[in-house]
């Protein structure tokens, strides 16, 4: 068995072929394209995605309405979509969770290998939506609403509040979708995929799309600790991160303003 | 309240908490004065970035007319008499022919009454045709007495 971590996405091909006799080819690509379309079909035509699409609005004016004229959504008349991850971030996804986060190596991560039969299984966001949210109360106010959803249709409803290091503030909720998908023998099978439902506030949107050029960069190579991007404030990663933390930081305390202006408001 | 009014609620797009909150204050001023409120409008435009916002509720009785700012989160009612004389109405529109709106239409109309006191009505969407409506069944008749 060879011991040492493929560096990049090229020795990972060449890793897969080796230790686990799979050959990624064009044809792959194609064939994640095939399936990662159907699960979306699938969860557009879901009684849980059109009920969450109707009711957003009602979600919205029931909060303005208890928040004392504060909007929930940053726009109350828009329609979420759902879009695909794309068959190279997933490849590089199965990367990291085989190689660069696998505290196991060179034995699998704990929930075994994740090879081409079954990585559908294991990549939770190859179908996602964003709802942005205007205020930071907002991101709880919606997880419960989704949870009620969820119940109401027998579905599963995991939330996973994001913090990360790189100053990346967002609170994924996970839900089940089940599929039969096209197999490569053309045969079909029944699968259970998470759909990903992410929940951020309109200044965390704003910041997420300058910190993420700097996190698809490093999340294709291992951590090295000698070059803490904390520590090079020359850095472009530096300020955007830390952007990130402050932009937090300042919305618990526009919420914290906002929630003493409405308890010291006289109402007549 | 009466079933036409929560038809028109609907059809300019209230949502379920929206129009309970309407329903209530309706309730309210029925309570608060004693005369048959027949008439609705609802107040609404369209922010910079599309959402619609609902401003300002009125009910029309025989003898008054109830409106109420912010209708969704305060409770300030200023009842007037519905034979209040307007001396002049301007109106500002936007792709609208006062037959029938379309979603690009807008209206935006002044009344001056009497003493320089003034009303100001917004509406948009298929909301024109309601609040056109209400202007010639209250306000154009003071016109015409003139």
């Amino acid at each position: 068995m060879d011991t040492d971590k493929p560096e990049d996405l090229n020795k990972y091909k060449e890793w897969l072929k080796k230790e686990h006799k799979i050959e990624i080819t064009s044809l792959d690509k194609t064939y994640y394209e095939s399936v990662s379309n159907k699960i979306k079909q699938e969860f557009e035509k879901s009684e849980l995605w059109e009920t969450l699409i109707g009711k957003l609005k009602t979600y919205n004016d029931e909060y303005y309405i208890k928040k004392d004229g504060y909007q929930l959504l940053t726009n109350r008349e828009s329609v979420p979509t759902l879009n695909l991850k794309s068959y190279n971030s997933f490849f590089l996804k199965t990367y990291r969770k085989n190689v660069l986060d696998n505290s196991n190596w060179p034995n699998p991560p704990n929930v075994g290998w994740i090879l081409p039969d079954d990585w559908y299984l294991y990549i939770n966001d190859i179908v996602r939506t964003e709802l942005i949210v205007k205020y930071l109360d907002g991101v709880e106010f919606l997880i419960e609403k989704l949870d009620l959803l969820c119940k109401e249709f027998t579905s599963t409803c995991r939330p996973d509040y994001e913090a990360k290091e790189e100053g990346y503030y967002a609170v994924h909720v996970y839900t089940k979708q089940n599929v039969e998908i096209p197999m490569r023998d053309w045969r079909t099978k029944k699968i259970d995929v998470d759909i990903e439902i992410q929940i951020t506030t309109q200044l965390q949107e704003n910041i997420r799309k300058l910190i993420h050029k700097y996190y698809e960069v490093r999340r294709t190579r291992e951590r090295q600790d000698d070059v803490k991007w904390q520590w090079d404030y020359h850095s472009d990663e530096f300020s955007a991160n830390y952007l990130g933390h402050i932009l937090h930081y300042m919305e618990g305390m526009i919420m914290e303003i906002r929630e003493k202006q409405t308890k010291g408001k006289v109402k007549i | 309240m009466k079933p036409e009014m929560i038809k028109y609620c609907k059809s300019i797009g209230l949502t379920a908490p929206y129009l309970e909150r309407t329903e209530a204050l309706y309730e309210m001023i029925n309570e608060a004065i004693k005369d048959e409120f027949v008439d609705i409008f609802i107040e609404d435009y369209i922010e910079q970035e599309g959402t619609r916002i609902y401003s300002c509720v009125s009910f029309f009785g025989k003898r008054f007319y109830a409106e109420i700012e912010e209708f969704l989160t305060k409770d300030e009612i200023v009842f007037c008499d519905i034979n209040m004389i307007a001396k002049a109405i301007r109106v500002k529109k936007q792709d609208y022919d006062f037959k029938k709106a379309t979603e690009k239409s807008r209206l935006n109309i002044d009344i001056i009454f009497d003493f320089h006191t003034t009303a100001n009505l917004k509406a948009s969407k298929e909301n024109c045709d309601f609040l056109w409506n209400i202007i010639n069944k209250y306000f154009i008749p003071c016109l015409e007495t003139k």
